[in-house]
C-alpha cells in the first residue's frame, strides 16, 4: 500500500520547507526504512518504463539530456532533482512528484544514479533501459578500485529488461555484458576525434591513445563547435545547434540521441532540433552565471582526473582569459586532493589569468608550479576569492571561467547566485 | 646539419654539469594515487638546478637501464599489482644488486609492500615479494585512510594514506618516520615505512615530494653523490611547496 508512505514522505517535505532546510534525501530515507517496496511498487505506474543512466562523468548532463529528448516528443517524464543519485534522493523524487493518492502521472523515468548505488536501484528497479557513459578514476578513498565500479555497473546493465546503451570508445564500459534478448546498442566518436577523447588507461599512458571502437555504433558524433553539433544516427548525418560547451557534452548528446532513438523511433525532427538547441546546463556544469553587466563567468564541477582533463578542453573552444580553480578536500569532494597530480595543465602556461582557491588552494597552486604555469593570486576563502575573481574578470575582459570541486560548486553559487541546495545532507 | 632543436639539446647536455636517469616503475598498473606527482617533483627540482634528467618508464616486460639512478614505484589496484607481480620476481636480482649499490629508490603503497618479504592478502592468498626491504605485510580488515604527519630525519613530511595491509618490520629494521597523525605501517607500533641503504618504502601517497621538498631534494641529493661523490644542489624558492605542507597538515585526518 504506497498511499500511507506516500503521506508520510510529503510531511516530511513540508516539515523540512517549514524549517528552511534544503537536501532532498530525508523523506526518501524514511520511506525507504518503513516500506522496502516502495520504489519499485510506484514505478510499474509508468507506462514506458525507466531509465537509467550511470558512468563516472556526466550523469547529471546526459540525464537532463535524456529529459528533455523525450520531452519534445511528448513524454512526461519523471527525473530525480540535479545530484540527488542515491536510492533515497530517488524515492524522494517520486514522493515530491506523486499525487496524495499515490498516482504517478507521467510516462516515462529518467533517473541518474551514483554508480555505488546503482546496485541497490538494480535489486529493486529492473529498468527497460540503462546507460553507461564511462569508467573512470574518481574518488579512490570512496570506491577503492576502478574495476569494482566497472562489477558494479555490470550488475547495473544485468538488470535492463529492453536494451543496453554503451560508450564503444570506453575499453572498460565495453567489457559490459547484457542478459539475452537485451538489445545492445553503442554510441561513439569518430577516430578523427580520437585526441579530444582519452579513456582512463589512456590517461595514465598516453602514447598508447589508439582510437578503440568496441562496437558498430548507432550514434556516432563526428564534429562539434563553440555552439554545434555533427553526428550520424545509423548512416544519417545530422547537425544540431547545441549550447552546451566542450567535447564531452557533445559526446552526451550523442549518448542521450541513442537512448531516444530506441524509445521514440521516428522522433518529431523540428521539435527535437528545437530541444537541443534551448537545454541548459545543469547547476554547475558549465552554467554561466552573470557577474556584472557584460561580465559572465562559467562555473564547471570537477571530480577527478577524466573529468577535468576533458573540461581543459573547454579552452579551446573560447577564448576565456581568467580562469579560477576551487578545490576543497571535504568528503563529497574527496578528502584526497592527489588526484590533482594526474592532470596535464600544462596547457595553462601561456594566455591565461590564473587564480587558485577552496581549502586546498595552496595544493593546486603547488600543481600548477610543478606544470611551470603561473598563479596570480592564491586565496583559500572561497568569499574572498569569489570577489576578487569577478573583479579581475572584469578587468581582463573577455570570458571567464572557474573549475571548481563540488563543494566548492555549491559555495560559489551560493555566493554568486544567493542560491542553495544540491546535497544530499542525510 | 642537424635540425636546430638537436642541437640546443646537444649544447644542453654538454653544459649540464650533472644528469640523472629516473626510472619509474610500471607507470601503467601501479599509478592510483598522483604517482606522477613524485616523478614530476624529481625532474622538475633536477631541471631548476641545471640538473639534467632523463625519465624512462619501465613497464611488464621491459627492462631497467644499468645506468639508473633513481627508481620509483606507487600504489595500484588489485588487479594491477597480480599483473605486474611475476615480473618484478624476474627484476628481483637486479633490484637487490641496485640497492647495495647505493641506487636511490622510493616504494609508496603497493610497490612498498612488495618490496617487502611477502604479502599474505587477508583471503590468505600469499604474494612474493623480492625482499629488499625486511618486513611482511598481511591483509587487514579495514583501510587505514587519511590524512598523516610524520617525523624524520630530513624534517617533517605531510602525506595521505590509503591501505589495508598492515606491515610489521623485522626487529633489526629502520622505519622510515615515527607517527605523528594517521596509522603509518600497522596502527600498532607507530613506525611508518623502511629504509634499507638508499632504497625508502612508505604508505604516504599524496603525493609524498611536492609536499615535501626537502625530501625530494635529499633523494636527488643521494643520487648526485653516489654518481658523482658531490652534490650542488642551489637553494629553490619553496614558498608555494611549503604552504601546500601546511595546508595538508592543516587539514582533518
Amino acid at each position: 500500500m504506497n498511499i500511507p508512505s506516500v503521506v508520510l514522505g510529503k510531511s516530511v517535505f513540508w516539515g523540512l520547507r517549514a524549517l528552511h532546510r534544503t537536501g532532498s534525501a530525508l523523506p526518501g530515507l524514511v520511506v525507504e526504512k518503513t516500506n522496502r517496496r516502495f520504489l519499485a511498487a510506484m514505478l510499474t505506474q509508468l507506462p514506458q518504463g525507466v531509465v537509467v543512466v550511470s558512468g563516472t562523468n556526466g550523469k547529471t548532463t546526459t540525464t537532463k539530456l535524456v529529459t528533455a529528448l523525450l520531452e519534445s516528443q511528448g513524454l512526461r517524464v519523471l527525473t530525480n532533482p540535479t545530484g540527488s543519485n542515491f536510492v533515497r534522493g530517488t524515492i524522494s523524487a517520486v514522493i515530491d512528484k506523486a499525487t496524495w493518492g499515490a498516482r504517478l502521472p507521467y510516462d516515462i523515468a529518467v533517473f541518474e544514479q551514483d554508480e555505488a548505488h546503482a546496485v541497490h536501484f538494480a535489486r529493486t528497479v529492473k529498468p527497460r533501459g540503462v546507460l553507461v557513459l564511462n569508467i573512470m578514476r574518481d574518488q579512490m578513498d570512496r570506491f577503492g578500485e576502478i574495476d569494482t565500479t566497472l562489477q558494479l555497473l555490470q550488475v547495473l546493465a544485468l538488470s535492463a529488461t529492453e536494451f543496453v546503451v554503451l560508450n564503444a570508445n570506453d575499453e572498460r564500459v565495453s567489457r559490459i555484458k547484457v542478459k539475452e534478448g537485451v538489445n545492445k546498442l553503442w554510441y561513439a566518436h569518430s577516430e578523427d576525434l580520437q585526441p579530444d577523447f582519452l579513456t582512463d588507461d589512456q590517461l595514465y599512458h598516453a602514447e598508447s591513445a589508439a582510437y578503440i571502437l568496441a562496437g558498430k555504433p548507432n550514434a556516432e558524433l563526428v564534429s562539434y563547435d563553440e555552439n554545434s553539433v555533427s553526428l550520424r544516427l545509423g548512416v544519417t548525418p545530422h547537425h544540431y545547434k547545441f549550447q552546451l560547451a566542450g567535447g564531452h557534452n557533445a559526446l552526451n548528446l550523442t549518448a542521450a540521441l541513442t537512448v531516444l532513438q530506441q524509445i521514440v523511433p521516428q522522433p518529431d525532427t523540428a521539435k527535437l532540433a528545437a530541444a537541443i538547441l534551448t537545454v541548459e546546463p545543469a547547476f554547475g556544469r558549465g552554467e554561466t552565471i552573470q557577474l556584472a553587466p557584460g561580465n559572465t563567468v562559467i562555473l564547471q564541477l570537477v571530480k577527478n582526473p577524466g573529468g577535468f582533463t576533458q573540461a581543459l578542453r573547454m579552452l579551446e573552444l573560447k577564448s576565456y582569459k581568467t580562469v579560477g580553480i576551487a578545490i576543497n578536500d571535504d568528503y563529497p569532494d574527496g578528502r584526497d586532493v592527489s588526484w590533482l597530480w594526474d592532470i596535464d595543465f600544462e596547457s595553462l602556461q601561456n594566455g591565461y589569468h590564473i587564480r587558485c582557491s577552496g581549502d586546498r588552494a595552496a595544493d593546486m597552486t603547488n600543481r600548477l608550479k610543478y606544470d611551470e604555469v603561473l598563479v596570480e593570486a592564491t586565496e583559500p576563502d572561497l568569499a574572498a576569492f569569489a570577489n576578487s575573481f569577478s573583479a579581475a574578470a572584469g578587468a581582463n575582459s573577455g570570458d571567464s571561467i572557474i573549475f571548481c570541486t563540488y563543494t566548492a560548486m555549491l559555495r560559489l553559487r551560493e555566493l554568486y547566485l544567493g542560491a542553495q541546495g544540491g546535497l544530499d545532507e542525510v | 646539419m642537424k635540425p636546430r632543436e638537436q642541437r640546443t639539446e646537444n649544447r644542453e647536455q654538454r653544459n649540464a654539469k650533472q644528469a640523472l636517469t629516473i626510472v619509474h616503475l610500471y607507470p601503467k598498473e601501479m599509478n592510483i594515487y598522483g604517482d606522477t606527482g613524485n616523478r614530476l617533483a624529481l625532474q622538475r627540482r633536477a631541471a631548476w638546478r641545471g640538473v639534467a634528467i632523463q625519465v624512462k618508464l619501465v613497464g611488464v616486460g621491459d627492462s631497467i637501464p644499468g645506468e639508473t639512478d633513481i627508481i620509483i614505484g606507487g600504489g595500484g589496484q588489485d588487479a594491477g599489482q597480480s599483473t605486474i607481480q611475476d615480473d618484478l620476481l624476474t627484476k628481483a636480482e637486479q633490484l637487490h644488486t641496485m640497492a647495495q649499490n647505493g641506487v636511490v629508490m622510493l616504494m609508496i603503497c603497493g610497490m612498498y609492500q612488495l618490496f617487502g618479504r611477502a604479502f599474505t592478502t587477508s583471503e590468505g592468498t600469499l604474494i612474493k615479494g623480492i625482499g629488499v626491504l625486511p618486513l611482511e605485510t598481511v591483509g587487514g580488515e579495514t583501510r587505514m585512510i587519511g590524512n598523516t604527519v610524520y617525523d624524520t630525519p630530513f624534517g617533517e613530511l605531510v602525506g595521505y594514506e590509503n591501505h589495508s595491509g598492515l606491515t610489521m618490520l623485522d626487529d633489526t629494521a629502520t622505519a622510515l618516520a615515527k607517527v605523528v597523525q594517521g596509522d603509518g605501517n600497522n596502527g600498532q607500533d607507530g613506525t611508518e615505512g623502511c629504509r634499507v641503504n638508499n632504497v625508502f618504502g612508505t604508505y604516504s601517497h599524496g603525493p609524498l615530494l611536492v609536499k615535501n621538498p626537502q625530501f625530494a631534494d635529499e633523494l636527488l641529493r643521494l643520487a648526485l653523490e653516489r654518481k658523482y661523490g658531490h652534490a650542488e644542489l642551489a637553494l629553490l624558492d619553496d614558498t608555494i611547496e611549503q604552504a601546500a605542507h601546511a595546508t595538508a597538515k592543516s587539514r582533518p585526518r
